[in-house]
């Protein structure tokens, strides 16, 4: 659904910008990415909400940030004070962590070798709404409730973590997919298959979708369409009932993200709220 | 007749006995890419963030984790002298073929992870010293390695992330819950 809101802002902002009678030099330019159609739409201008501010407050080790909105990506160190805006990201290496405060609202503690982005953080009135974008690693966020109501979710590439009042464990590994721990509070976890609450004490993950995802990413199955890929109904099945099915006419890719007719990229068959970016749908992908 | 085939069968089994325990892949002891260079003055934030996006993980670039893991740098100049570095250490095993661009298999892995860590492990690793298979059995059961065996590559995700268990493990002495794969091979 917040594609087509995306898609619609994107057709009324070429709508606008058509009636303006922009000059010819206009159109030429590189498509808008979603970055740009976001930063257009009148949702985004009109929207009364603001970019909340995050602070680093702790260092330790050897810790990085870039700003993914500019242009070209440069990675800086990060220090003790920094104040971070949406579309940062930071990257930790070994032994290394660093402690992001949320105005008001959260505390994420982000572990070692891990790399996050703030895909947003906006005020809305008293509600205050976060999105965080986990690629690899571990984070853990303590939402303080009790201080207003707070929408904080984690996004990995294979699920959402959303935090309703609690503190947080969550982590993505590329072989055990992502797994969330509830130390307080209220947890849910969303993936392509289900949507699971977990109360305090307990853990998730999605691990059982791995085993499909990782013979996916290492096959091309050579079944179904002329093009060489799968047809919606494997794709579904496969998701479905396994890897089983996978293996036959499996052909090892060259190159899986190449791209073009028959190349079967396996995060895409993931349409759920992970999967993408530094955590929503609109975001092109990390530098 | 039967004594030859006999023979046969015994010299057969002590080729595949060797090919094991050496590794397969090249003679042992051999060399390739001495001189292959890695990005300089790389930081194991950068190094990880490379790593992650790849299919496979080449030696070179395993063998500056381990570094990273352990040093929390790569000093060194070539691939060269990063296996003498881990030579040093008996962390590789220096009847190993070497190849800098060739990529890293899961038991190779398991085994200088085994020798980096000083895991112990069982009873046979621990009469029969380490080696890939069972260093990578161990790993498995401690949860630093999702299950597989130990020919197949490893993908640079994973590679990164059983590096982030090798990490905590160094620091902690236990691999988080929050990072453990289920364990058992």
């Amino acid at each position: 659904m917040p594609r087509v809101m995306s898609f619609v802002c994107v057709l009324l902002a070429a709508a606008a910008l058509c009636a303006a009678d922009s000059p010819a030099k206009q159109p030429t330019t590189a498509p808008a990415g979603p970055q740009d159609a976001k930063a257009d739409s009148p949702d985004t201008k009109a929207a009364p909400a603001g970019g909340g501010k995050v602070t680093v407050t702790e260092v330790s080790g050897l810790a990085q940030k870039c700003d993914a909105s500019k242009e070209p990506v440069k990675w800086e160190p990060l220090k003790v004070g920094d104040e971070l805006g949406e579309k940062a990201i930071i990257r930790t290496g070994l032994s290394s962590s660093a402690v992001l405060k949320f105005e008001d609202r959260s505390d994420v503690r982000i572990g070692s070798a891990t790399k996050v982005g703030i895909s947003e953080f906006r005020k809305d009135g008293a509600k205050v709404k976060t999105r965080l974008g986990l690629k690899y690693g571990s984070v853990r966020a303590h939402v303080h409730s009790e201080r207003g109501p707070a929408d904080f979710r984690v996004t990995t590439p294979t699920a959402t973590l959303s935090v309703r009042g609690s503190i947080l464990d969550g982590s993505f590994t590329a072989d055990l997919g992502s797994q969330g721990r509830n130390l307080q509070g209220l947890l849910v976890l969303t993936s392509a298959l289900r949507q699971q609450m977990i109360n305090k004490g307990e853990g998730v993950s999605d691990n059982h979708n791995l085993p499909v995802l990782a013979m996916l990413s290492q096959f091309h199955a050579q079944m179904g369409d002329k093009s060489g890929g799968l047809t919606q109904n494997e794709i579904q099945s496969l998701l479905t009932n396994g890897g089983g099915r996978a293996g036959i006419g499996g052909a090892v890719p060259g190159n899986r993200s190449s791209g073009g007719p028959g190349t079967f990229t396996p995060m895409s068959l993931v349409r759920g709220p992970g999967n993408t970016g530094i955590g929503n749908e609109e975001n092109p992908g990390w530098p | 007749m039967r004594a030859r085939v006999g023979q046969a069968c015994v010299v057969v089994a002590a080729a595949i006995a060797a090919s094991l325990l050496a590794g397969c892949g090249g003679p042992p002891g051999s060399f390739k890419g001495a001189e292959a260079q890695l990005p300089q003055g790389e930081q194991s934030p950068e190094f990880l963030d490379r790593v992650s996006s790849q299919k496979h993980v080449s030696e070179n670039d395993a063998m500056r984790g381990i570094l990273m893991l352990l040093d929390g740098q790569d000093a060194a100049k070539g691939f060269q002298q990063r296996v003498e570095a881990l030579k040093g250490r008996n962390i590789v095993n220096s009847r190993w073929s070497f190849d800098a661009a060739r990529p890293v298999t899961r038991g190779r892995l398991a085994y200088m992870l085994c020798q980096a860590l000083n895991i112990q492990g069982g009873v046979i690793l621990t009469l029969t010293g380490p080696s890939q298979r069972y260093c990578l059995r161990e790993l498995q059961y401690q949860g630093f390695l999702a299950s597989g065996i130990m020919t197949t590559e490893i993908a640079g995700g994973e590679f990164v992330a059983v590096l982030a268990r090798a990490d905590a493990y160094k620091n902690t002495g236990e691999v988080p819950e929050i990072l453990k794969t289920s364990g058992g091979p």
